[in-house]
């Protein structure tokens, strides 16, 4: 069989768009598969894409919220709820994993926090041939193409932290406390301001990877392939080359399809990128890899509920993130960021009792860097995610902040540390200098597979501590740019 | 024709029991063809993809196919001896071939890429059997797909896959 294509990628989130759009830019053949379809969003009329699915809104709410459910007294690849569905979530005792499904990855869902490691010199001593300074112009390229930039008062952005705390006595956003750039449209029109979420964006002013990278990218050639989701990657040693058949579910035609290249770049996520590599490995599509599923960690993500139910507020309304903030005069304060029930206008639900209250509470998110120090685990085909709090003190050191921040506001704030959750799971599969360390080579590459390549979160060395998109683009920037040079 | 040596890992292909034959047919294509004299000996068979079976649910599919690989199926597999082979029954160890064919490699008549050739038009053969055209790729080290056709005066019929995998 004649090889139609340079290179394939699987996954089209932060990981997948940026190096199909470097790849295709340099003018290689690439398709992109992607196991969701293409959203329903204004930026993907205009793209003329035409099989497009609904964001879970209105009527489609329940529909299309999910796409897979896995826990440990599920059957071991979960239940898929829907194709179309939004979030794949992943319950498990130590840490649950949230991420999401479509065109665009997590690009959907996400924040819209565009910032760099909140670790100094994250990329350096790991490996020869990757350090900080030459990751930073990755950084740059990525933080430009989204458009982010930091809120500022004058924006005059509904319920941002810079201004809600101005006068706290309890609380700082000032200055001294490092607002994320978001690359949102902030001008001033209030539709800017709501739906543009957890639940996605259906308008403008969020930028995603489906209008921002890839459809220049299919410009240049790129070939998107949508609802086709990976099932198993299969190496051949030929004479002269090595390739990879990848098994392959047409959700479209409800058939396995097959593709071959030489290369293929995984970026199906953290999660997926595990489940794929592992189940690779079983079917004996793929052999070696023993550090596969180390290094696992949640990013020291700890998500509370704060039950201000301030009078008259609405904080479903502003930048899917208000900002950050930290405890006034409490030092080592975490890392916090807070967020109002976007997009909850379209949740149906029964009476507006719950909906307004849900308007006037917040959710809290304590971020910090932990030691990736977890582990994913596969067993008769089931992933589990094992994670030792106590071995990260970061987790400890937030739970006590929550509670300093009850006391101080006079409002609940509700977390469980028994049940940790994450939306930026990452490692699994990392970098390092050996294949004892770590999956991955300074190219990327994973150790013993020439020519299968990891480029989203799995791979990243350790946890950045601020919300990852710009380090995984940033990782994915390196490994295409690399990899395009020997194409 | 070129035929290329290709190392594959070990393969289960039990995982192939739901698919259809449409399915089948485009992992096919994509596998490499044999070396030459690559089969010999005896090999274990497993049949699915049976015509007019597509329409079943694939778990029923996948339970019909894992029942024929007990005692109820009397065919065990094929062995193969230089340009000749046959078809073994009821015994793993070969000793009552069925079923007899020539082996020569040549471009496949359903996707024109080279395949290890089996053909049923064997004087030994009962008349309905040679007809039969069996065609053989490499899925993985040590495992083959194959697929069995049958010439009809019009056309070309697909009538199952299968895959043999070597337990001598
Ligand atoms: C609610 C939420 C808010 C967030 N907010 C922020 C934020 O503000 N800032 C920030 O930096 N980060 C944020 N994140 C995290 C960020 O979204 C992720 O870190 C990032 O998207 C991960 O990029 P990735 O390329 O590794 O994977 P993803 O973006 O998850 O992309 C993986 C893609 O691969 C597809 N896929 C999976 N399996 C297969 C398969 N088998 N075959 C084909 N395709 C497959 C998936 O459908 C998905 O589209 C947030 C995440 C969530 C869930």
């Amino acid at each position: 069989m004649t090889n139609k294509y340079d290179v394939i990628v699987i996954g089209s989130g932060f990981g997948g768009s940026v190096s199909s759009y470097h790849l295709a830019k340099a003018g290689a053949k690439v398709l992109l598969l992607e196991r969701g379809p293409w959203r329903d969003t204004e930026p993907v009329r205009a793209m003329g894409i035409k099989k497009r699915s609904h964001l879970p809104a209105g009527s489609h709410f329940y529909t299309h919220i999910l796409n897979r459910f896995s826990a440990p007294w599920l059957p071991k690849s979960g239940v898929k709820v829907n194709t179309h569905g939004l979030f794949d979530i992943h319950y498990d005792r130590d840490m649950s994993v949230v991420c999401s499904s479509g065109v665009g990855g997590g690009s959907h869902v996400y924040s819209a926090m565009n910032i760099r490691p909140a670790v100094d010199a994250y990329w350096d001593n790991h490996v020869d041939g990757v350090s900080t300074d030459m990751m930073e112009p990755h950084y740059q390229w990525m933080i430009d193409k989204m458009g982010a930039r930091p809120p500022a008062l004058d924006d005059n952005i509904p319920n941002f932290t810079g201004k809600r705390y101005e006068d706290s006595p309890h609380f700082v956003a000032d200055e001294s406390v490092q607002q994320p750039a978001m690359s949102m449209d902030m001008s001033s029109n209030p539709e800017n301001f709501s739906n543009n979420s957890f639940f996605g964006c259906v308008g403008w002013s969020k930028a995603t990877l489906d209008k921002i990278l890839l459809s220049p990218a299919i410009n240049a050639g790129l070939e998107v392939k949508a609802l086709q989701e990976c099932l198993g990657i299969y190496r051949i040693d030929g004479p002269s080359a090595t390739s990879y058949r990848l098994e392959v579910m047409d959700h479209q035609t409800k058939r396995h399809t097959y593709y071959q290249a030489d290369r293929i770049i995984l970026a199906a996520g953290t999660l997926n990128t595990q489940r794929l590599l592992f189940r690779s490995r079983d079917n004996g599509g793929l052999s070696g890899m023993p550090s596969l599923g180390c290094n696992f960690g949640g990013n020291g993500d700890f998500p509370a509920y704060w039950g201000v139910n301030e009078k008259g507020a609405d904080f479903s309304i502003g930048t899917p993130s208000h900002g950050r903030f930290e405890l006034r005069d409490y030092p080592s304060c975490p890392n916090f960021t807070e967020y109002g029930m976007s997009g909850i206008d379209d949740v149906p639900l029964v009476g507006n009792a719950v909906r307004n209250r849900l308007k006037r509470d917040l959710v809290l998110v304590g971020m910090g860097a932990d030691r990736a120090n977890g582990a994913f685990t596969w067993k008769n085909g089931r992933l589990r995610t094992r994670y030792i709090q106590h071995n990260n003190p970061i987790i400890g050191a937030i739970a006590k902040a929550f509670e300093e921040i009850s006391r101080r506001s006079g409002k609940k704030v509700w977390f469980t540390n028994k049940r940790l959750l994450t939306v930026h799971p990452l490692g699994g599969a990392r970098l390092a200098s050996n294949q004892n360390d770590g999956v991955v080579n300074e190219q990327g590459e994973v150790y013993g597979n020439p020519g299968l390549f990891i480029a989203d979160a799995s791979a990243l060395p350790a946890a950045p501590g601020s919300p990852p998109s710009m380090t995984i683009a940033a990782w994915a920037c390196h490994v295409s740019q690399t990899l395009s040079n020997k194409i | 024709m070129t035929v290329v040596a290709q190392t594959l890992g070990s393969f289960n292909p039990n995982s192939l029991l739901k698919h259809s034959q449409k399915e089948l047919d485009e992992l096919f294509k994509t596998l490499p063809a044999l070396t030459e004299g690559e089969l010999e000996g005896v090999y274990r068979g497993r049949l699915f993809a049976i015509m007019g079976l597509g329409i079943l649910p694939r778990f029923l599919r996948n339970l019909l196919y894992r029942l024929l690989q007990t005692f109820i199926n009397p065919w065990k597999g094929k062995r193969f001896d230089g340009d000749n082979g046959a078809n073994i029954w009821f015994s793993k160890r070969g000793t009552l071939p069925y079923g007899f064919y020539s082996i020569n490699s040549q471009d496949s008549a359903v996707d024109g890429e080279p395949v290890t050739h089996l053909s049923y038009d064997v004087d030994k053969n009962l008349r309905i059997l040679r007809p039969v055209r069996g065609e053989t790729r490499k899925l993985s080290d040590g495992v083959y797909l194959a697929r069995m056709n049958y010439q009809t005066r019009k056309k070309l019929v697909r009538v199952l896959y299968f895959t043999l995998d070597n337990i001598s």
